[in-house]
């Protein structure tokens, strides 16, 4: 056994601000058969992982015979035709557009109403406030399965069935409460005597806000945008009942109600999954720091 | 909080745009919540307290739930869930693994951090789409079977087999998210408690069963806690496109019944009162979970 190698010495040089930041002896080279297997095992749950997204990607580029005859062999060349008879013929582009446009402007809601709840109870000085977080936060745990039905006839009762809207203000409201245990932890770090500075300086709390916690807490509030738009991006029941004509219909009800019943069209099937998938995946490979931070938030509870 | 309140009325006039500024702030949030949540929530006891197709509505008290609670079919919709419930040790032994393996800097860790996060990010409903394909009678799965001169198996239309493949499914897609949750918790426990365990001559095995685990015992819990939950509330997706709750119900979770009973049968009451059911198991499953595990901290293992 090395017990002389200092931790230090252990560390190899990484990107600086890339997980994780401490060095451990647990890093030490020195045990080779178990690190050899856990390599493998990891290689093992990496291929089942990632295979699939190449499977999808390879035979989203085949025609329905060339799939039937192997869905293993590369295609035959490329045949794009799966991406356009989903986008043009299958409503896959109109419910994208939809998706995109709900999304747009429903994450920057939310995502500004949880940080204004978040500032007010982590940093302001008012009456109730313990009473407002604790509502706030309570309310994550309410299931969607009991919101639906009420919301389903809620917006019926007002004629927004089928309308973009109810979507829209269904996906804030129900992002909020989480966005706002996110978002006051997140600013909760923010050091008070940045703030005092700042209104010796004579700022107000609006100022405040937007010249000092929201630039100091900026990783929290990047971080909790993304996990709305993955939520939202991934969202199926609400958008299924609220929109229910071809023309509002965002993308996951339209991926869901693609497969035929009896006989499906696998490749143009792929070709729909993989329009569904690119987006979080390229959130995955760019932004695997703040989806970390989420995960990480999410469990300081 | 100090209750040594400055006297200087320029501060006074401080707190006091502190608070309007608080109030204003959340104003939005808190309508949008109230009336798109805790309103709801008060809808949804009211409705289960209803016979009712949404036209028409009669009061029946209780009796919706006490049809339920002594129903054949509740209770076997229930058992599903339990068994579904299977894949939360799968997701906790693949999470923990594979976080302790990525921080002990196996070869390539820094491409499994990501490889093994991306199923957690995408939608469940092209999860389930890709499981459907790759279970598919003539689909990939069958296809090696049947290249190793095997029976081809009917997956989705055998009761059992089509709950292996959705908890197969449910594992692949939630254990990415556990592992970067017990990433988080490594990265936070003092390096030097793993250094003295390795001069002290303790091995890979004995340092992680003894040490490591026990350390991130509050991570697992949560891990263990929200994919408990996550099995009664978000299994609607996964459903809704591999089996529709077939065959027969042997895949029909609560959540796709209360979705099933709402807006396939328009038994709003019931759906309702399903609902809640809902609800109060993820209450009581949480407090229990918390319990169990909080007498466990304490004890030496």
């Amino acid at each position: 056994m090395t017990l002389t190698v200092p931790t230090e010495a252990a560390a190899r040089p990484r990107p600086a601000r890339r997980w994780p930041r401490r060095t451990s002896s647990l890093q030490h080279p020195g045990e080779g058969l178990p690190r050899f297997f856990g390599w493998l095992l990891l290689t093992a749950l990496a291929v089942t992982t990632v295979y699939p997204f190449v499977f999808l990607t390879i035979n989203s580029l085949k025609t329905d015979a060339e799939y039937t005859d192997s869905p293993y062999a590369l295609p035959g060349g490329m045949n794009w035709s799966n991406f356009s008879t989903f986008l043009f013929d299958r409503g896959g582009l109109q419910s994208l557009g939809n998706s995109l446009l709900v999304i747009v402007f429903a994450v920057p809601t939310c995502v500004l109403l949880a940080t204004l709840v978040g500032y007010a109870v982590a940093k302001l000085r008012f009456r109730g406030k313990r009473l407002v977080y604790s509502s706030f936060v309570a309310l994550v745990l309410v299931p969607g399965q009991v919101l639906i039905i009420p919301l389903f006839l809620l917006f019926s009762e007002v004629g927004l069935v089928g309308s973009k809207w109810s979507v829209f203000l269904a996906y804030v409201a129900s992002n909020l409460p989480f966005g706002v245990f996110l978002l006051a932890a997140a600013i909760r770090t923010v050091p008070t005597d940045l703030m005092e500075a700042a209104r010796i300086d004579g700022a107000g709390p609006l100022r405040t806000l937007v010249s000092v916690v929201m630039p100091v807490a900026r990783a929290g509030i990047m971080t909790f945008g993304l996990l709305a738009f993955q939520a939202m991006w991934n969202e199926l029941t609400l958008a299924l009942l609220l929109t229910p004509s071809p023309d509002d219909r965002l993308l996951t009800p339209t991926l869901a109600l693609l497969p035929g019943r009896y006989s499906t069209d696998e490749p143009l099937l792929m070709a729909g999954l993989v329009v569904g998938s690119i987006p979080m995946a390229l959130a995955v490979v760019f932004f695997a720091r703040y989806l970390e931070k989420g995960a990480i938030a999410g469990s300081s509870r | 909080m100090s209750v040594a309140t400055d006297e200087r009325p320029h501060l006074r006039d401080h707190r006091r745009s502190e608070r309007t500024f608080a109030w204003l702030s959340m104003t939005p949030a808190i309508l949008l919540v109230g009336a798109l949540i805790v309103v709801p929530l008060g809808w949804a006891v009211w409705t289960s307290l209803h016979r009712t197709n949404g036209v028409r509505s009669e009061w029946v008290g209780l009796q919706n739930f006490t049809d339920q609670l002594t129903s054949r079919q509740f209770w076997e919709i229930l058992l599903n869930n339990a068994i579904f419930l299977l894949a939360v040790p799968l997701v906790l032994t693949l999470a923990t693994v594979s976080a302790i393996l990525i921080y002990e800097r196996v070869r390539w860790w820094g491409f499994f951090r990501i490889a093994l996060f991306l199923p957690t990010v995408i939608s469940t409903v092209v999860v389930g789409i890709l499981f459907r394909t790759l279970f598919s009678l003539d689909g990939p799965v069958n296809r090696i079977i049947d290249l190793f001169g095997g029976t081809p198996v009917d997956w989705l239309g055998g009761s059992t087999t089509a709950r292996s493949v959705i908890i197969i499914a449910l594992a692949w897609g939630g254990f990415g998210y556990g592992m970067m949750v017990l990433l988080s918790g490594l990265s936070s426990i003092d390096p030097a408690v793993f250094e003295a365990a390795r001069i002290d001559g303790a091995g890979w095995f004995r340092r992680t069963r003894s040490i490591t685990v026990p350390l991130l015992s509050g991570q697992i819990r949560f891990v263990s806690v929200l994919n408990v939950s996550y099995t009664f509330t978000s299994l609607f997706g996964y459903v809704f496109v591999m089996t529709s709750g077939g065959p027969g119900f042997s895949t029909t979770t609560l959540d796709y019944y209360v979705y099933q009973r709402a807006f396939v049968a328009s038994q709003f009451g019931t759906a309702a009162a399903l609902a809640l059911i809902l609800f109060l198991i993820v209450i009581v499953l949480t407090v229990i979970q918390f319990r169990l595990t909080a007498v466990d901290d304490g004890e030496p293992r």
